[in-house]
């Protein structure tokens, strides 16, 4: 009898990390023009948003409709703390991810012995209050006028002010939270994720504290959001609340969705894919929110796993069916 | 007052439990000697599942304490009381069906490892040692029961049977000191009642303690040392099983119910 050596099914997802990051290194010396490269910036940080919000909704399976607001948070503090006080772009950034860490705590340690739609309405409540605050803390955000002047960052005395420098920062970033995401769900903590989405009940009768494990990858995603959101504000220089509401969390549900849920090659494919869209979209004019809503139904009707879950699963079976077969080559 | 008098290594001691106003469990003491295999039957309702569920803390009881090797647990929550050695299966099974087969036993590995989150990221030596046990633990267990060729294949497409050795498989490898079996035989065919019986005594020689809730009689005079009977919440008679199947108030209370007779008592 042949003994299964480490599963056949499981894809090498650090090699094809290793060649999509080297893809996207040599994307600025192909595209035409700089626009092109602006669209993979704002891609990059829907990335960081999507690959969090997955580990909590997709992996975890606790509803989180109130993402935004930690994008948002992450934005705003950077921001607030580099034009009102002169702080250096990076300390403000690590001084945001604190503030996130903490709000994230003070959200997700009471909410998160909530479940199902009870989840759903406190974080919705969360994004909310926070986008309601971007608004009215006029002395501080600029309320629904924007904050305006945020200074570009610098990286060892050279200016992040092109778009090719900023594109290595954002995307340098994404590749090592993608690094953190494909570790972290091939382990004993990602497991223990999987099956609090499986089961909550039978995952806690297995020893697993369901209710810190979730505190635990609440707060990473909101940690992700966060840098996100620093790296959006230092990005665009300019911030209005408006781009941190309630409809921004459901534009990042649906990136996960449609790329597909316990995937986090769907959370890259989703948050690239949509952010693109609406780029080829703007020549319909007002009509492109129905193409984009077409495309959107269309893929949840179709391939309801999403679109790299259904490709996942299709290379799975695949090479179960290789293994399967030299196996019985093998035993033959 | 500190339990375990006599070396029992679960003494529960006036339980009750209410659902709404029904008393589900009414009173009910019982002790398990360390090394023995503890039967609890009794009639649909009679409680038999609520009391495994006091146990586990899936259900707070109403009343009563619950004492396990000396240790308080009626106020525990229920991964506490997993890592102090108490695991269990399901009536209805509740696998993580979307997972593999291999990789729901190594959930069951989740309470004697440690890896936390940075360990998972940054995988230094230790974290890729102890996955790789995890691994090999699992992989181990799957051939005992004899699930180690579907170990990738996802849990929910295994046939029933085979379901519920996987889960007595996945609440092993938690080393559990006290296993609960609840209803194992139920859905399995003569053959395969017997397989599991003997693998029953087998987890019993490894030293693990049991109380299994059955319907399966033959089963249960085969296998276990005492009996405890349950009707409506209520303990009715506990003993040795000879003894147990000869009580005028055992076979009164499954007088109630003509078919339990026939399939319980004359099995």
């Amino acid at each position: 009898m042949s003994v299964p050596a480490p599963d056949p099914t499981r894809l090498p997802h650090r090699a094809a990390l290793a060649v999509f990051l080297f893809l996207i290194a040599l994307l600025p010396l192909a595209v035409p023009s700089r626009y092109y490269l602006n669209v993979m910036i704002f891609a990059g940080i829907h990335v960081l948003l999507t690959v969090g919000l997955n580990l909590v909704m997709g992996y975890a399976g606790q509803v989180s409709l109130g993402h935004a607001g930690f994008y948002g948070l992450g934005a705003y503090a950077s921001g607030v703390l580099t034009v009102k006080y002169g702080v250096n772009p990076w300390v403000a950034m690590a001084a945001a991810l604190g503030l996130s860490l903490l709000v994230g705590l003070a959200i997700g340690i009471p909410s998160l012995h909530l479940q199902g739609y009870y989840l759903g309405m406190a974080t919705l409540g969360f994004g909310i209050i926070l986008h309601i605050l971007f608004v009215e803390l006029l002395p501080f955000t600029g309320g629904p006028s924007g904050l305006v002047g945020i200074p570009e960052i610098s990286l060892l005395g050279v200016k992040l002010n092109t778009d090719t420098r900023y594109y290595y920062l954002v995307w340098v970033v994404v590749g090592a939270v993608l690094l953190f995401a494909f570790h972290l769900v091939d382990s004993r903590v990602g497991r223990a994720l999987r099956a609090i989405q499986g089961d909550e009940t039978a995952a806690a009768l297995m020893g697993i504290n369901t209710w810190l494990a979730k505190v635990r990858i609440f707060v990473t995603a909101a940690a992700f959001a966060s840098v996100a959101g620093s790296l959006y504000a230092h990005y665009v220089t300019f911030l209005s609340p408006d781009s941190f509401g309630f409809g921004f969390s459901i534009d990042l549900i649906v990136m996960v969705i449609v790329g597909g849920t316990r995937s986090i090659w769907g959370s890259v494919l989703g948050a690239v894919l949509l952010t693109i869209l609406p780029e080829y979209l703007r020549g319909l004019k007002d009509y492109d929110i129905l193409v984009y809503g077409a495309v959107v139904i269309l893929v949840v009707m179709f391939v309801p796993s999403g679109i790299a879950g259904a490709i996942e699963q299709r290379l799975q079976r695949w090479r179960l069916k290789l293994a399967t077969r030299a196996r019985v080559a093998a035993d033959a | 007052m500190k339990a375990g008098g006599g070396g029992a290594l679960l003494e529960a001691r006036g339980l009750e439990k209410s659902f709404g106003g029904l008393r589900a469990v009414n009173g009910v003491s019982l002790t398990v000697a360390p090394g023995t295999i503890k039967a609890i039957i009794g009639p649909n309702g009679a409680g038999k599942t609520t009391l495994l569920n006091l146990i586990t803390r899936l259900d707070a009881p109403s009343a009563g304490e619950i004492w396990f090797d000396g240790v308080r647990i009626d106020r525990l929550p229920p991964h506490r009381i997993v890592q102090l050695g108490v695991a269990r299966t399901f009536q209805n099974l509740r696998l993580f069906g979307d997972m593999s087969v291999l990789e729901n036993v190594m959930v069951g590995r989740h309470v004697r490892t440690r890896t936390e989150m940075a360990g998972a990221v940054l995988r230094p030596a230790a974290a890729r040692a102890e996955e790789r046990a995890i691994f090999a633990d699992a992989l181990r267990l799957l051939h005992d029961v004899g699930l180690a060729e579907q170990a990738h294949e996802a849990a929910a497409s295994l046939p029933f049977g085979k379901q519920r050795l996987l889960e007595i498989a996945r609440a092993l490898a938690s080393e559990p000191r006290l296993l609960l079996l609840d209803e194992p035989a139920a859905g399995l065919n003569v053959r395969e009642a017997a397989e599991l019986g003997e693998f029953i005594r087998r987890i019993r020689l490894a030293g693990i303690t049991i109380i299994l809730v059955e319907h399966h009689m033959e089963l249960v005079m085969e296998i276990s040392d005492e009996i405890l009977v349950l009707n409506f919440g209520e303990k009715l008679a506990e003993g040795p099983g000879e003894e147990i199947r000869t009580r005028p108030e055992v076979i009164q209370a499954y007088l109630g119910d003509e078919a339990a007779i026939a399939q319980d008592l004359r099995a």
